[in-house]
Formats: C-alpha cells, sequence, structure tokens
C-alpha cells in the first residue's frame, strides 16, 4: 500500500517513438482474485472490469485500486457532454450522501446523482451522462461558475471515477479549480464565444469531437478552430509531470524552520 | 516608505515563506482546523507516505457534518458511514497527537464555531479547514479559506500552502441597518448584488459603519458566506469588539503576551490610499429583511418582492431560474410572503451563534409554531447549548414547540439523520439552499434567525417588522 505504479507506453508521433509516462497510481486497496479470493472482490467498483467476468483467475490476478493520474494524449479527440446549466455547484456534482466515505474511488457511479437517477436508483434516461455516447465522454463543457459551492474534493474524484479528464466553461469556482489540478482534472476557462462553440460540438456527440492539447494550452473544435486557454504555469508543469506538490514544498523544509523561528520571535502567542 | 497596503496584502505578506519567480508563494498556517468529512483520505495519504503531523499543536480537529444531534450519540451512531467517518477521525485525532474535541466533549461543535468560541482564532493569522465555510473566521481579522483534501494533506505535511494571491475588493455598507435587517441580510443582499462569481479570484473585506457597528457573532455571519460569493476568503479589520471577544478565552494569549498580540492586532487594518481591484458600496438604509427563492444563494429579494420571472433573466441565467422555480415548486408574480412552509431550521455555522439564538427567542417568546410547521434549533457548540439554557433560551423554544437539539451541522447539509423529505420546504438559517442540499428534494429559503422565527409562527415567508410592531 502507497506503493506508486509509474504505466510507460510507446508512442508514435510524427515518425519519432518514444516511451512516455501516461500515468501512475497511488495503491490505496489491493483486492487478490487469484488464490483465495475474498467474496465478490470487485462488488462495488463502478466500472465495468474484465476481471468481473468468470470465475478462473490466474493465481496472480490482482487490482490495484487508488487515485492517481493519466496524462491526456495531445492528439486524441475526446467526446464532450455538454452541461449548459449555470453555477453547476458541487451538491449537483455529488450529493452529500456521498462524503462519507473513507477512500477516493469508486465516486463515479454517483456523480451527478440526483440529476442522473430516480430517488428508487433508476436510471433517467434524458439525463446527459446517460445518454449513450456521453456514457464514455471524457470532456464536460459546462455553463459558468462550475463547482461553485463547498470545498469537497469528492467533486474532482467523482469527475474522474467517472472519466471526465477535463472540463470546459467560461469561469470556475476558486476551490474546486484547485481540487481539479490535484487530481489530474484539467479545468479550461475560456471566453463566451469559444464556450458557445464547443457546446455546439459537445451536443454532436461522437460526431464532433474535441481534443485538448496541455502543452500547447489549445483546444481544437471538431471543425479545426483552436481556442488558446491560460493556466499557471506552475499548476501546467505538476500535471504534465504528475508532481507531488507535498514532495516539492517537503524541499523547502528549511525555508519553513527559517520562518517557524522568526515568527516565534515575533509573534510568540501563536 | 512603502506603498499603503490593504489588510489582506498585510496578513498575506508576514505568512510568505517561499516565492517562485512566477509568483507562486508557499504561505505558512498558522491554525488547521479538521473535521471528519474532508480528512480521512489527507491522514491516509500521509501514513501511505510515513509523513507526520508537521505542527500537531496548531492544528484542531472535531466531528462536525456527521454527527446526530439526538441524545446517545457519544455511544452510538446508527448510520454506519458515518460512523466510521467519525471513528476514523477519533483514531487519526489520536495516532498523531492532534487537538480534538470528541462528540463526548461539552466543547464540541461546528468547527467554525468552537475555533473563535476557544480562541484558536486569533487577529491576523491564517486559518485553513477543508471546508467552505473556513472564511466566517476572516470576521477577526484573519486570513481564512476553505482547502480540498489533497490540500489538507498538505497542511498536515508541511504547515503551508501553495497559493497564488488573490485580488482585493472592497464591500462597503455605509450607514446604520433599520430595526429587523441583520447580518444575514447584509451578506446575502451582497451576494444578491454580485452573483456567486462576483467575488471569484478576490478576497473581500468588508468595511463601513454597519460593519464596525456589527457584533463579533453579526460579522462572523458576513464574512462566512463570502464563499457563497465566489471570494476565496472573506475579512473584517479588527477593533475593540474583536479584542474583547477573543481576550479570556482558553487558547488566547494571556498577560504580556496578550500586550504584545494587541499591539500587532492594532496594525491590522487597510492603509489609507490601499489599492482595491474591486468595490461595492451598498447603504445599509437601503437592505431589507431578504428570502432566497431559488437554488442559488445569489436569488435574493426583499421579503416584500414576489417571485421573478425566469424570462426577465439574460443568458444562461433564465434557464436556470426556470429550473429554480421547477425545483422549488414556485410561480412567478407570486407574493414571498405566500410561500408557506413545513419547516424552520435555526442553526449552522451561519447563524448557530448565542446571539443568534437570542435573536430568535425574542420573536418567539410568547408564540407558538404555526399548525404543522416543525422546528428544529441546533446550537452551534455544546457551549452555545449549554448558555442558551441558561439564559433561559432553550425554554423558549420548546415553550414555541421547536425540538432543542445537540451541536453539529445538522439540517444545513444532511449529511447527518436531520433532512428535509422530497417536497417539504423550508426557512432555515443556513447557507445554501442548492437543490438537495438538505435533503433530497427539499427546498430551502435562506433567511435571517429573526425571519425563521417569523415564518416559524405564521406558518409561511413572513416580513419579521410585522410582528415586530406587534410587540412593540
Amino acid at each position: 500500500m502507497g506503493d506508486v505504479f509509474l504505466f510507460f507506453g510507446v508512442f508514435q508521433h510524427e515518425g519519432r517513438r518514444a516511451h512516455r509516462i501516461f500515468g501512475y497510481l497511488r495503491v490505496e486497496e489491493r483486492r487478490i482474485l487469484g488464490r483465495n479470493p475474498q467474496p465478490d472482490p470487485l462488488i462495488g467498483l463502478p466500472w465495468p472490469h474484465p476481471h468481473t467476468e468468470g470465475d478462473h483467475w490466474p493465481d496472480n490476478n490482482t487490482v490495484y485500486i487508488g487515485w492517481g493520474a493519466t496524462f491526456a494524449p495531445a492528439h486524441e479527440a475526446f467526446i464532450a457532454a455538454p452541461m449548459p446549466l449555470v453555477n453547476i455547484d458541487t451538491d449537483m456534482i455529488i450529493p452529500k450522501q456521498f462524503l462519507k466515505t473513507i477512500k477516493r474511488t469508486g465516486l463515479g457511479v454517483n456523480l451527478f446523482d440526483e440529476m442522473r437517477y430516480t430517488p428508487d436508483g433508476q436510471e433517467i434516461p434524458d439525463f446527459v451522462l446517460n445518454r449513450p455516447p456521453y456514457r464514455q465522454a471524457q470532456i464536460l463543457v459546462a455553463g459558468d461558475n462550475f463547482g461553485c459551492g463547498s470545498s469537497r474534493e469528492h467533486a474532482p474524484w467523482a469527475l474522474l471515477d467517472f472519466g471526465i479528464r477535463c472540463v470546459i466553461s467560461t469561469s470556475f469556482a476558486d476551490i474546486f479549480y484547485n481540487n481539479c489540478f490535484k487530481n489530474g482534472i484539467l479545468p479550461v476557462v475560456l471566453p463566451p464565444e469559444a464556450v458557445d462553440v464547443l457546446m455546439k460540438d459537445a451536443e454532436k456527440g461522437a460526431n464532433a469531437r474535441i481534443t485538448v492539447d496541455l502543452a500547447a494550452q489549445t483546444v481544437t473544435a471538431s471543425d479545426g478552430r483552436v481556442f488558446a486557454f491560460e493556466v499557471d504555469p506552475f499548476k501546467k508543469h505538476c500535471l504534465l509531470n504528475g508532481l507531488d506538490d507535498i514532495g516539492l514544498t517537503l524541499e523547502k523544509a528549511a525555508a519553513i524552520d527559517t520562518f517557524e523561528t522568526r515568527a516565534a520571535q515575533s509573534r510568540p502567542w501563536i | 516608505m512603502t506603498a499603503p497596503r490593504t489588510l489582506y496584502d498585510k496578513i498575506w505578506d508576514d505568512h510568505v515563506v517561499d516565492q517562485s519567480l512566477d509568483g507562486t508563494c508557499l504561505l505558512y498556517i498558522d491554525r488547521h482546523l479538521v473535521h471528519e468529512v474532508t480528512s480521512p483520505q489527507a491522514f491516509e495519504g500521509l501514513r501511505m507516505t510515513g509523513r507526520k503531523v508537521r505542527c500537531p499543536e496548531k492544528t484542531i480537529a472535531v466531528p462536525d457534518h456527521n454527527v446526530p444531534t439526538t441524545a446517545g450519540r457519544e455511544t452510538r451512531i446508527d448510520n454506519e458511514e458515518s460512523r466510521i467517518q467519525v471513528e476514523a477521525l477519533d483514531r487519526n485525532a489520536r495516532d498523531f497527537g492532534i487537538n480534538y474535541y470528541p462528540v463526548s466533549d461539552i466543547r464540541q461543535g461546528i468547527v467554525h464555531i468552537i475555533g473563535p468560541e476557544q480562541g484558536w482564532t486569533l487577529p491576523g493569522m491564517t486559518i485553513v479547514c477543508g471546508d467552505s465555510h473556513t472564511a466566517t473566521h476572516g470576521a477577526f481579522g484573519a486570513l481564512a479559506h476553505g482547502i480540498g483534501t489533497s490540500e489538507v494533506e498538505h497542511v498536515l505535511a508541511t504547515q503551508t500552502l501553495i497559493q497564488k494571491k488573490s485580488r482585493n475588493m472592497k464591500v462597503e455598507i455605509t450607514g446604520s441597518l433599520r430595526p429587523g435587517v441583520t447580518a444575514k441580510d447584509i451578506t446575502l443582499s451582497v451576494i444578491g448584488a454580485t452573483g456567486t462569481a462576483g467575488g471569484t479570484g478576490h478576497v473581500i473585506e468588508y468595511c463601513g459603519q454597519a460593519i464596525r457597528e456589527l457584533s463579533m457573532e453579526g460579522r462572523m455571519t458576513v464574512c462566512n458566506m463570502a464563499i457563497e460569493g465566489g471570494a476565496r476568503a472573506g475579512l473584517i479589520a479588527p477593533d475593540e469588539k474583536t479584542f474583547e471577544y477573543v481576550k479570556g478565552r482558553p487558547h488566547a494569549p494571556k498577560g504580556a503576551a496578550w500586550e504584545a498580540a494587541l499591539a500587532w492586532w492594532k496594525t491590522l487594518y487597510t492603509d489609507e490610499g490601499a489599492h482595491f481591484d474591486k468595490v461595492v458600496t451598498i447603504r445599509a438604509e437601503d437592505i431589507a429583511p431578504v428570502v432566497t427563492w431559488g437554488t442559488s444563494p445569489e436569488d435574493v429579494l426583499p421579503i416584500t418582492a414576489t417571485v421573478p420571472d425566469p424570462a426577465s433573466f439574460a443568458g444562461g441565467k433564465a434557464g436556470a431560474a426556470q429550473r429554480s422555480l421547477d425545483y422549488m415548486g414556485l410561480t412567478p408574480g407570486q407574493k414571498l410572503t405566500d410561500i408557506k412552509v413545513d419547516a424552520v431550521f435555526i442553526g449552522s455555522c451561519t447563524n448557530g451563534r448565542i446571539e443568534d439564538l437570542r435573536a430568535a427567542a425574542a420573536i418567539l417568546k410568547g408564540r407558538k409554531l404555526a399548525p404543522g410547521v416543525r422546528g428544529m434549533v441546533v446550537p452551534g457548540s455544546g457551549l452555545v447549548r449549554l448558555q442558551a439554557e441558561e439564559e433561559g433560551l432553550a425554554q423558549i423554544f420548546v415553550d414555541a414547540g421547536f425540538e432543542w437539539r445537540l451541536a453539529g451541522c445538522s439540517m444545513c447539509l444532511g449529511m447527518n439523520p436531520d433532512q428535509l423529505a422530497p417536497g417539504e420546504r423550508c426557512a432555515a438559517t443556513s447557507n445554501r439552499n442548492f437543490e438537495g442540499r438538505m435533503g433530497r428534494g427539499g427546498r430551502t429559503h435562506l433567511m435571517s434567525p429573526v425571519m425563521a422565527a417569523a415564518a416559524a409562527i405564521t406558518g409561511h415567508l413572513t416580513d419579521v417588522r410585522e410582528l415586530m410592531g406587534e410587540m412593540a
């Protein structure tokens, strides 16, 4: 537990082949499927998984569950789900009854729960993420002020667990915006005209995919129009390289020590 | 001579540990408040990486969101997931040696109420908590804001936060409030005027005569909802009222340390001529008792108004307003005072302090809940509860037909057994009227404690000034 897995792959771009890290996972939980599997070890996982099919698991078969991030490849277009509503709040994204977990994983099934299911748990067919192309959406295009409300990091955890890697809006609430970067989700702020174009693409489902390139800081609509976006250089660096904030800060431990010594003299009552 | 600085500038400058070339700062955190919902994953992260809490003495934990507000909760929480979260906090507080107020402690309560009550919250501090209503502590002239769980882990491990400075925004409330108008009406009216994204990217400093005239409790109510206006934090410069409130609290400085602290705190004000990026001015005389009609805290109107027509809104807000009215079961043109309520909730980190209970009790004294309306009063802390009982307030609530509960977040976010039923309509002193916030399908109208008390008596949204007329 606590181990970090790095996922490598060979990618080819403009004729050049190179190994690239495309994701990492910090293990929170291990479910052993091989020898002496626990009863129904995969029940409760929100995504379909090949290991849930059949009961003849090889001895070493193990599922590692945890939070991590992958780095969206720059030259692949994704299905975007349209959510034109303004002020989509964190209570909508993940209602409070799902904040009782002590894990980061497994919240995708409850993403937008009260908009997505009837009180008895049936899917509401009209809700965007229940419609066929959008069940595979990796981008959300949303109205103004997305993520307002509480500080719950369960909101980005739920989005990530569903498969959303990028949210595009004209504006985001502050805490939600920060929380996204800590979880490998890219929030993209674009002017209303650009969001309108992308919203129209999103409404066309799988027929109008959107490309997001964090390195180049661009979003490309299905008709080839390119919209540039701003992102804080430090946040971009951390997201592209999957850096651990705490590790980076602990490298500055000497500066923190110095600050504390100075503060102990100037403000001893703290 | 340095350039004039705002209060926010001063607190920020005092806490910068390190600054990168791109302006990203490492900011020192003086107090870290922790509750059971947003912390388990952070402590787990520390365990997985073998890290410790850097400053356990500056870290204060309390369970509040999940805890039932009924008797017997010290020994038994029926909801298994809630119990696991509370037990996880018990264990984490013990294992990491941080300050802790368990459910069984009389000092337990909502984290933003007990911080000031115990003197953990002091002027000029940086204070964070995995909770957006951390802005409450800004009432003391502290820079206080909510953070996510990854940042909770960061603060636990390093006592710092990676931050970029926000912009400065000034909200000035000139003149004096009229009778029946309270701090809650100020803060809701500001959000109504600026919108829920009006403060995004800013730290608000509230100032002006009406703010100076508020008690500390009122100032906490104002700052508490800074987040609903999108601001990172809300601040009010400390003054004699602040120092008076802080003095003698268990964790406030004493003796020579008090004198030194006081001298420092008196430098915490915005310099003449300091620059604000955004300024909003509202006349206190123009603020009426207000209520919310929709499902966003910006959906604010004076109680004398009517339900708006969604078509009257521009852009994407028209659709949101229609959705709100459908959810709230209201029709355009309906008088707000004709809206009947099923429940009344008095409590929360916005309005669960002693002054709030005194104000509500003053309206309720000798009166009864309207037939069919259920009422719940949930003190913000065990000590508020005790004080309200000693002052006879609890008896007034009980005589009026209210349930008198134990301290916690209660209905404000319905993570515990206190919830609205689908379609149930509630006059609430809490801070969010989002869809499903107080229970799936529940309908929330935000208002002040006196307005909630008035609605309790009549059974519909009511202008409290009419009842005050009767009292006079």
